[in-house]
């Protein structure tokens, strides 16, 4: 009998954070010059890569979470 | 409800300091390097400071140096008529220069370093290991990044500013893993980051006068004494502790001390259910304060921001060093603002980093679960016990900067190259300490389920 966990492992959900957080790092990395000069003006600017690291934390921080539960590296259940 | 109010409250006390906070993580005057104008991009120039005597020199354009004569937040360029005064906005991140021809705004001119593969890979990598630390010991992944993004060239305050920007993000994903394990004390945390952010505005006024005092070389040395003196003493006392409870069935003890303070009724008192401990708040502040204080010199108050809260308040090693992340995320976001408004964060750089370090903070909070407590105290101290032999191999080249000592430049040269292998190799070690408890663990475990399940098949 197949294990019931294989059928919860968040492969979908790896796979779509996945997409969304290299495609936001490629679309930073490839208009580095337009990005950096906008970002380091100061003042309120300085809410522009607040905000970016916590966007890309949740998705990528979301990404690392179900890659992990996807390879089977999950907390140990307490028992 | 209390938990809401507790992080809310924080969360206040922080913008409130925002204000008042100034460069919040320690290393480097904003004042130097170089500056374009707003208006006029051509009209630029450049500050300077003599690593031993501490004088600061204004550079023009065209090469002309001046000395600046420095009156607390003003630099003061020539006199009378040719008077040119320079403040720094420490808010806005300008700097604005008076003269009798009128007022001109400049920007800060950094320039980020260029992008190839290897740099890249780099700091993943750093990130990746670091961030296995801070998930497991609740700090510690930091200190090496700001010398390993030097290393490949970046400028010093730009990476202090970008290390401190990956740093809150990181102390936030790991926080809330660490949460979900039912390891955070959030009021312990909470009450440890507010007195923490004040640590460090005071650690930072002291790392401003004795760089007044004895300019560049001497904060270094400051920096590597803290470093050195901390960590071998709190090192090695974890350390030893962490042996001492191997030795007798890996079981964690209440320390005497935390023990006393507990039955001294001096409100307020505060419960840490989390944490199971119930002593007055007056003693867990200096704990965060020390934490912020260490932040502000070393670049990493963990290390006496756990151990204080395991040896001075009686939380476990697990909840100590889960909660030290709550309070490593609110200094790192105060201070990440302060450096966001000098226009000092590569954005690309921290988001590189912490595409490895958001894996690493995962992995390494989810290998808490399958170690026993000790072990966290076993490779927070060897960590910092590696770490203080690195910091040692520096203070020679200092102690010869300030012309203490006699230090040849090839010596000097080996010394700091030996200084930052060590401490590369604190990382690495302390990562595959972790590593093999985990995979140890998670092995146990899959015994125990194989075994479990053989069982209930044969009832």
């Amino acid at each position: 009998m197949a294990s019931s966990s294989d059928d919860k492992k968040p492969y979908m959900k790896a796979v779509v954070y996945g997409v969304i957080s290299i495609a936001s790092l490629a679309a930073v990395l490839t208009n580095q010059e337009a990005i950096t000069a906008l970002f380091t003006r100061g003042k309120w600017y300085t809410l522009l890569p607040i905000a970016t690291v916590f966007f890309f934390s949740f998705v990528h921080g979301s990404f690392a979470n179900y890659a992990l539960s996807a390879m089977g590296m999950e907390a140990k259940k307490k028992r | 409800m209390k938990k809401i109010m507790a992080v809310a409250a924080l969360l206040l006390f922080m913008v409130s300091m925002l204000p008042v906070s100034a460069f919040a993580g320690g290393g480097g005057n904003p004042m130097l390097g170089n500056w374009a104008g707003v208006e006029n991009k051509t009209d630029s120039f450049s500050i300077h400071k003599d690593k031993l005597t501490g004088k600061f020199t204004y550079v023009d354009a065209a090469g002309e140096q001046e000395a600046i004569k420095r009156d607390a937040e003003t630099l003061v360029i020539g006199s009378g008529a040719e008077e040119k005064v320079l403040s720094l906005d420490t808010m806005s991140g300008s700097l604005t220069v008076t003269s009798s021809a009128g007022t001109s705004e400049f920007r800060k001119a950094v320039k980020f370093i260029t992008l190839n593969a290897k740099n890249m890979l780099f700091l993943f990598a750093v990130g990746l290991i670091g961030g296995l630390v801070s998930g497991f010991i609740g700090s510690g992944g930091a200190f090496v990044l700001t010398p390993g993004m030097m290393s490949l060239g970046v400028d010093g305050l730009t990476a202090v500013a970008s290390n401190m920007c990956h740093k809150f993000p990181k102390a936030l994903v790991g926080a809330y893993k660490r949460y979900k394990y039912g390891q955070v004390d959030i009021k312990l945390g909470a009450v440890m980051g507010a007195s923490a952010v004040v640590g460090v505005l005071v650690g930072i006024k002291i790392q401003q006068y004795i760089n007044e005092l004895w300019g560049d070389a001497g904060s270094n040395l400051y920096v590597s004494v803290a470093f050195v003196v901390v960590l071998v003493i709190v090192g090695g006392f974890v350390f030893r502790d962490a042996i001492k409870i191997a030795r007798t069935g890996g079981v964690e003890t209440t320390s005497k001390l935390a023990l006393a303070l507990q039955k001294i009724n001096l409100p307020p008192m505060m419960d840490l259910t989390t944490a199971n401990v119930r002593i007055s708040m007056w003693f867990t502040v200096p704990v965060g304060f020390a934490t912020g204080l260490l932040a502000a010199t070393i670049a990493v108050g963990g290390f006496i921001g756990v151990p204080g809260m395991i040896f001075v308040v009686g939380a476990s090693s697990m909840v100590a060093s889960a909660s030290e992340l709550v309070t490593a995320f609110s200094m790192g976001l105060v201070g990440s603002v302060q450096w966001g408004m000098l226009g000092l964060i590569d954005i690309r750089l921290v988001l590189i980093i912490l595409a490895g370090s958001l894996f690493g903070v995962q992995v390494g909070a989810l290998g808490t679960t399958y170690v026993k407590d000790h072990m966290i105290k076993f490779v927070m101290g060897t960590i910092m016990l590696m770490v203080a032999v690195s910091r040692g191999l520096a203070m020679p080249t200092y102690l010869g900067e300030l012309g203490w000592m006699n230090i040849e430049a090839g010596t000097a040269k080996m010394l700091d190259i030996s200084s930052f292998a060590v401490m590369c190799l604190a990382l690495l070690v302390g990562a595959g300490i972790i590593v093999g408890g985990m995979v140890k663990g998670m092995k146990e475990e899959k015994a125990l389920n194989r075994a479990g399940s053989a069982l209930r098949a044969k009832v």
